[in-house]
């Protein structure tokens, strides 16, 4: 990445590194992993018009991406406040240990046995909001509305982001070295019927928290983030991380990590 | 003119995503004075419909649906112009949107693709659309309103819209389709028809007018 780690300045948060990667870097990650989908990899594979096609909207929708696209990354230090079996999230003093002295600005309060287990071992909860930055509209119109292609600008888009939030996620842990860093998902079982979804509420609690900082992402009344390609992420950094077991080896079928 | 054979060239175009040989036949046939309308009709909406039965049967994906579609839009971008000139009614006016609060709109924009290539005539309202716009879409003569919704927090809406169409009196079908969507959801909340996938969106855009059982 040619960009690194930017502390805010203007005092509006805390601690509050910001990561902007270049797109095209992310674009030399997404692109591959594109054409490795199962289903663009069969196209591209079998040849012909077909998959001439698929590769040139590929080209126009990274053009388009490069152009377009505002990649950035907030990370946010959160103190946690053990609070019965869940933990009360917020913006103040961050300390190595689970107890955060004085008052923190009210945030969500998340019942996660992952989160309070990590808190209570003494780990810190970070939250990063991940963004590429533009409207889905403006790739449309810059695509000329063609469907197809941006189509593809979506599904290469995807990739963008997910690279970028493990960017983000590789650049917290380089701060934290042999710390193990853990996901946590902020999600109600009060979804229509019955089927688990995420807590939009909470989700918005969250993305308060950011407050200055944050680079104009919000959230639909549905839960949905505007612009479309972020988001937001929680977890918890363990210093006791648990050295994972090697990996079997790769059967011909699954993708690789960039 | 085309040729039998030439006409089962562009059917073949159109299934393989072959837009260029599709354009040169197409383009043969308006130079040629063909009734474009017969050819819309008989030779490239069914094989879009083939298209999307491939789909349907797993035999295709998402890539070579999308190559098909192009190649086909290919061929009505020069015949529209010509038939917009005739009395050649589409098949319906149909608008389609992603309801308030979602602003997703892949797979919206796979089922206008495919509508397209039915023969329907689309009115595309976009992502984030609210009932007032879809209701207004119906007074603009949209015959059908799809509505598209990606996930469980957005299915609700699905029910509130239907809602403001009925009480403001509005009369077009409504159909639903989306990832979470299921047929018992969409009688539930009282919708003309289910399209369970982009292709299944057309055909129930059809039962909905009628059009097909």
């Amino acid at each position: 990445m040619r960009s690194g780690w930017r502390t805010e300045g203007d005092g509006a948060l805390p601690v509050a590194p910001r990561l902007t990667p270049a797109a095209g870097d992310l674009l030399a990650v997404a692109v591959p992993r594109l054409r490795r989908q199962r289903q663009v990899a069969q196209l591209l594979t079998r040849g012909g018009r077909g998959a001439e096609a698929l590769e040139s909207w590929i080209g126009l929708a990274g053009e388009c991406l490069t152009e377009i696209a505002r990649p950035q990354v907030l990370h946010l230090p959160l103190a946690a406040q053990p609070c019965g079996g869940a933990v009360r999230l917020g913006v103040g003093p961050i300390t190595a240990g689970p107890l955060i002295a004085g008052p923190i600005t009210a945030g969500p309060l998340i019942a996660d046995p992952a989160l309070a287990a990590g808190v209570a071992a003494g780990g810190q909860v970070h939250a990063a909001l991940v963004t590429l930055g533009f409207a889905q509209e403006q790739a449309f119109a810059r695509l000329g509305r063609d469907y197809a292609i941006h189509h593809v600008q979506s599904s290469l888009a995807d990739e963008m982001l997910f690279a970028l939030a493990r960017t983000a996620d590789r650049a917290l842990l380089a701060r934290h070295p042999g710390w193990g860093l853990h996901r946590i998902a902020v999600r109600t079982q009060e979804g229509c019927d019955g089927a688990p979804a995420w807590d939009a509420a909470q989700v918005q609690a969250l993305l308060s928290l950011f407050a200055g900082g944050n680079p104009g992402v919000e959230l639909t009344e549905a839960g949905f983030f505007r612009p479309l390609h972020s988001l937001l992420t929680l977890a918890v950094l363990r210093p006791d991380r648990v050295r994972a077991s090697r990996p079997g080896p790769r059967t011909s079928g699954q993708t690789g990590g960039d | 003119m085309l040729t039998e054979e030439e006409k089962d060239r562009l059917f073949e175009a159109i299934c393989d995503g072959d837009r260029e040989t599709v354009v040169e036949l197409v383009t043969k046939a308006r130079d040629g004075g063909e009734d474009l309308g017969d050819l819309l009709k008989d030779t490239m909406i069914p094989a879009m419909s083939e298209v999307g039965d491939q789909f349907s049967a797993g035999e295709i994906f998402v890539p070579e649906m999308l190559v098909a579609a192009r190649a086909m839009q290919g061929g009505i971008d020069i015949i529209e112009p010509i038939l917009a000139q005739t009395d050649h009614e589409p098949l319906a006016r149909v608008c389609i949107g992603s309801v308030k609060g979602d602003l997703h709109d892949i797979g919206k924009n796979l089922v206008v693709m495919m509508l397209k290539g039915a023969g329907f005539e689309v009115e595309d309202l976009g992502v984030d659309v609210s009932n007032e716009d879809f209701a207004a879409a119906a007074r603009r003569g949209n015959q059908v309103i799809c509505l598209s919704a990606l996930l469980t927090t957005t299915k609700p809406q699905m029910a509130r819209v239907i809602t403001h169409l009925r009480d403001e009196g509005v009369s077009a079908r409504v159909v639903i389709g989306g990832a979470v969507i299921t047929q018992d959801y969409a009688d539930r909340i009282g919708a003309d028809a289910f399209g369970e996938d982009a292709p299944g969106a057309v055909k129930a855009v059809k039962r909905a007018l009628g059009l097909a059982n």
